[in-house]
């Protein structure tokens, strides 16, 4: 029996981040599958996992943690994967700057395309449907495509040598950076926005690299079984038109 | 060849990473950029860190942006006492990496606006403090204390325990923001924080006061400067 739960919601990019780096490392865990639509998250019983009230979390015998950059960079210290938080001393701080640049760097620009979408999608057909003010969007656009192009840039070349590409943002080994950066990328995919990062050849042949690392690891399947409730999302709204490419 | 450090102390994350390499005695050739001169917008600068930040770190051509990185990277690399970022002991490693990402979107950011609304924006536009936009702000710092407060530090004398780490060293800059706008109440109201905040600092100095002279200086010309902007002190 493990010693690991997991607290998390398949909608939240963080907690498949969290969720795909257990399978892909073969970790054991238990799963504690919360529907944040339900707000599961708000409840006494999750507060005193989480004050803050968000999912990820994790419960390690009686140590909770929060922050998913810090519940992937502890797990696979704690379970012997150390490679997946950087195999030398250079890559660890490469990984580390992504964790940390990530927030503001690609979080942000990937939601403010997502979440307006999403809802202009959502309230299709109803009396008062939200559209997208196109300054907003098309801001909101140009901000994702300059931070994929920096990512591209910063992240998927090599230390030294900028011109040369690494394959993952940990080199030749995949990173916990690499997990959390492919599911705040294919967010976008549930709201018909996947060109963002297919359009780019090395970033389109890092995801598919980083997917099979994760089916490799987890077996197949894996992918389908994390995606699914994104791939509702899509399939559910998938008539609206409001949305501008 | 040697490290490079590029930096301004006015930003937090420049002064915590600074106070950290003078703290630990790194050698490094201090390399200041003067974010009101806009210096780091030049060309050169551009082609160090796209991003047009500070602070940045060049270790012999390997270059690092991201002051949670590198204050990690630093501990690793000269070896520096365990307590900065413990290497055995993974439940604290993980607090402190808990507070270094929890810090980004909450006392980072909530601090830093309340000091961009205060001072740099109503210099820039040269126009009056927007008071909705400081006070939309600061109305979320007591969350932001109260869980510094209760969670990362509870009984502890430093948030990963008996010792201080690279979590409070970023912690105590990016409170101190709020200093030389005067709104240092926010924190010195809570007995517990401020106990921490002083601790820290007298286990820092005399470097942490080297480090933080620009923050004392800002305060003494808001005095002035301050009611022209429409701040009530």
């Amino acid at each position: 029996m493990s010693d690991i739960t997991l607290y998390f919601d398949l909608l939240s990019q963080p907690s498949r981040a969290v969720y795909l780096f257990l399978k892909a490392a073969k970790i054991p865990f238990k799963e504690n599958n919360m529907d944040l639509m339900k707000e599961e998250h708000k409840k006494p019983e999750y507060l005193q996992i989480n004050p803050a009230g968000q999912v990820p979390a994790v419960k390690v015998g009686d140590f909770c943690l929060t922050e998913s950059a810090a519940i992937l960079k502890y797990l696979a210290s704690l379970k012997g994967k150390k490679d997946w938080n950087g195999k030398t001393v250079e890559y660890e701080a490469r990984i580390d700057q992504y964790l940390s640049w990530q927030q503001s760097g690609m979080r942000k620009p990937c939601i403010e395309v997502f979440i307006p979408t999403l809802i202009n999608k959502i309230t299709f057909g109803l009396f008062i449907q939200k559209n997208i003010d196109p300054k907003q969007a098309e801001d909101a656009k140009k901000a994702l495509e300059v931070a994929i192009c920096q990512f591209e840039d910063r992240y998927l070349k090599s230390l030294t040598d900028k011109k040369t590409k690494i394959k993952f943002i940990g080199g030749s080994h995949i990173s916990v950076a690499d997990i959390l950066a492919y599911c705040e990328l294919y967010q976008l995919s549930a709201v018909g926005k996947e060109g963002f990062y297919k359009k780019s050849p090395a970033v389109k042949q890092w995801m598919a690299d980083v997917e099979k690392e994760i089916e490799n690891g987890g077996g197949k399947g894996t992918l389908e079984k994390a995606n699914k409730r994104l791939c509702e999302v899509k399939e559910k709204f998938a008539a609206a038109d409001g949305a501008k490419k | 060849m040697a490290l490079k450090y590029y930096y301004d102390l006015m930003s937090q994350p420049s002064r915590a990473i600074y106070i950290f390499l003078k703290a630990n005695k790194i050698n490094f050739v201090p390399k200041p950029v003067a974010l009101r001169k806009g210096e780091h917008f030049n060309d050169e600068f551009k082609k160090l860190n796209p991003w047009q930040k500070v602070p940045v770190l060049d270790d012999d051509g390997f270059v690092l942006t991201e002051s949670v990185a590198m204050l990690r990277y630093l501990t690793s690399k000269f070896k520096l006492a365990d307590h900065w970022y413990p290497q055995n002991d993974l439940m604290k490693q993980a607090r402190i990496e808990e507070y270094l990402h929890w810090q980004h979107l909450n006392t980072r950011m909530q601090c830093a606006m309340v000091f961009q609304q205060k001072l740099i924006m109503p210099v820039a536009r040269q126009a009056q403090i927007d008071e909705k936009k400081v006070q939309r702000f600061k109305a979320e710092i007591p969350k932001v204390i109260n869980h510094i407060d209760q969670y990362f530090l509870g009984d502890n004398k430093f948030i990963a325990g008996d010792e201080i780490s690279v979590a409070d060293i970023l912690g105590v800059c990016e409170l101190m923001q709020l200093y030389p706008v005067y709104e240092e109440q926010l924190y010195t109201s809570n007995d517990k924080v401020k106990a921490w905040m002083e601790r820290v600092r007298q286990t820092l100095n005399p470097h942490f006061d080297e480090g933080s002279a620009i923050v004392y200086r800002t305060r003494k010309a808001y005095e002035k400067l301050g009611p022209t902007l429409g701040a009530k002190l």
